[in-house]
């Protein structure tokens, strides 16, 4: 098969995925997703050669959208994203905006894995799936989505108090 | 709202814009547009040493050793750093972000510890070659200038160099900072 007409097959069936994750990273921003998920095709399609078929492509598609993220916001250092958090929730919103704004907060309050690791879990990815992007054994990634569940939980409760 | 599974079910709910703005010609244009960009900034390399390599040849006509020697020092270093900095980020390019996190985590790392070494070792020696360079030059620039020349000559290559230390030390400042945070990751990962 072409390059191109595959390239175009694994972009229309994985953006969505993608975008799903990079949102998550940035907090709901669109503009920074959107700027982050091209990014993260960029790279998808440079590095397409060294597919080997050894996992599923959307989990290698996956380790490049983690990767990708990580990366651009310890370049960033984030400050930017802060202030546009801070600017949301001082602003007039509706319940459901507020919500959301509480759950990226607590999201970003984890590390950077155990934040890639529920962005993850949050995106319906399996959970060896999860093992195999993040490096960690399976049985790891089972104990530490059980830890980080109860520590969200907690966190968006008591933020809503 | 206390439990996973509503927050999983608030999450899904989240208003994504998924469909992309930009196709899959467009990214594939990016991409040749970079690699063009690459190339030309290797020609651009590759001119700038030999005009250097060249200018030098040029001066050293002159068998002023002074200035033979300042310049060859000056263009050296700089020669050098170019070089250097240019490889030093074609490598953090190529790193494989398709691995695994940790495994490339672990590639950034190795990648920001050389750099550090750089930043620590070869780039204040090449910064303090090209100053002790340019001192070398002052005698000649001294002889053959006019003193207000001259004295704008000094001042203004002070401001230069002082503009050029802060601008670097703010450039590895930043990289340190990703170097800790990366580490501090690492650090904290739970074995569990």
């Amino acid at each position: 098969m072409n390059n191109e007409v595959y390239f175009n097959r694994i972009f229309e069936e994985n953006y969505p995925r993608v975008m799903g994750l990079c949102f998550g990273y940035v907090s709901g921003n669109e503009d920074l997703a959107k700027d982050l998920a091209q990014e993260v095709f960029l790279k998808v399609w440079q590095n397409l050669n060294n597919f080997k078929g050894e996992s599923k492509i959307a989990t290698w598609i996956y380790r490049i959208t983690v990767n990708t993220c990580l990366q651009e916001l310890r370049r960033k250092n984030h400050v930017s994203l802060k202030i546009d958090m801070a600017a949301e929730v001082t602003a007039n919103q509706n319940e459901k905006e507020s919500r959301f704004a509480e759950m990226y907060r607590c999201i970003n309050k984890l590390s950077p894995e155990n934040k890639s690791i529920i962005l993850l879990e949050l995106e319906e990815v399996p959970q060896q799936e999860i093992a195999n992007i993040i490096g960690i054994s399976h049985r790891a990634v089972r104990t530490r989505i059980h830890r980080i569940k109860e520590q969200l939980s907690k966190c968006v409760y008591n933020e809503q108090l | 709202m206390n439990n996973f599974s509503d927050i999983k079910k608030q999450w899904q709910r989240r208003e994504v814009s998924l469909e992309p703005e930009t196709g899959v010609k467009d990214i594939i244009k990016k991409s040749k547009y970079l690699q063009k960009k690459q190339r030309i900034g290797q020609v651009v390399l590759s001119v700038t040493v030999a005009i250097l390599v060249l200018f030098f040849f040029y001066i050293s006509a002159y068998k002023n050793s002074e200035v033979f020697h300042g310049l060859g020092i000056m263009i050296g270093s700089l020669v050098i750093r170019i070089c250097l900095e240019y490889f030093s980020r074609t490598k953090l390019k190529k790193l494989p972000s398709y691995r695994n996190m940790n495994y490339y985590n672990q590639q950034l790392i190795s990648y920001y510890q050389n750099r550090k070494y750089l930043h620590s070792l070869i780039t204040p020696l090449l910064f303090a070659a090209y100053v002790a360079g340019f001192l070398m030059l002052l005698p000649s620039f001294k002889e053959g200038l006019s003193p207000g020349f001259y004295t704008y000559i000094l001042f203004s290559s002070g401001f230069v160099f002082l503009f050029l230390a802060v601008f670097i030390a703010i450039q590895i400042r930043e990289e340190l900072r990703i170097l800790k945070d990366l580490k501090e990751e690492i650090k904290s990962i739970d074995p569990a």
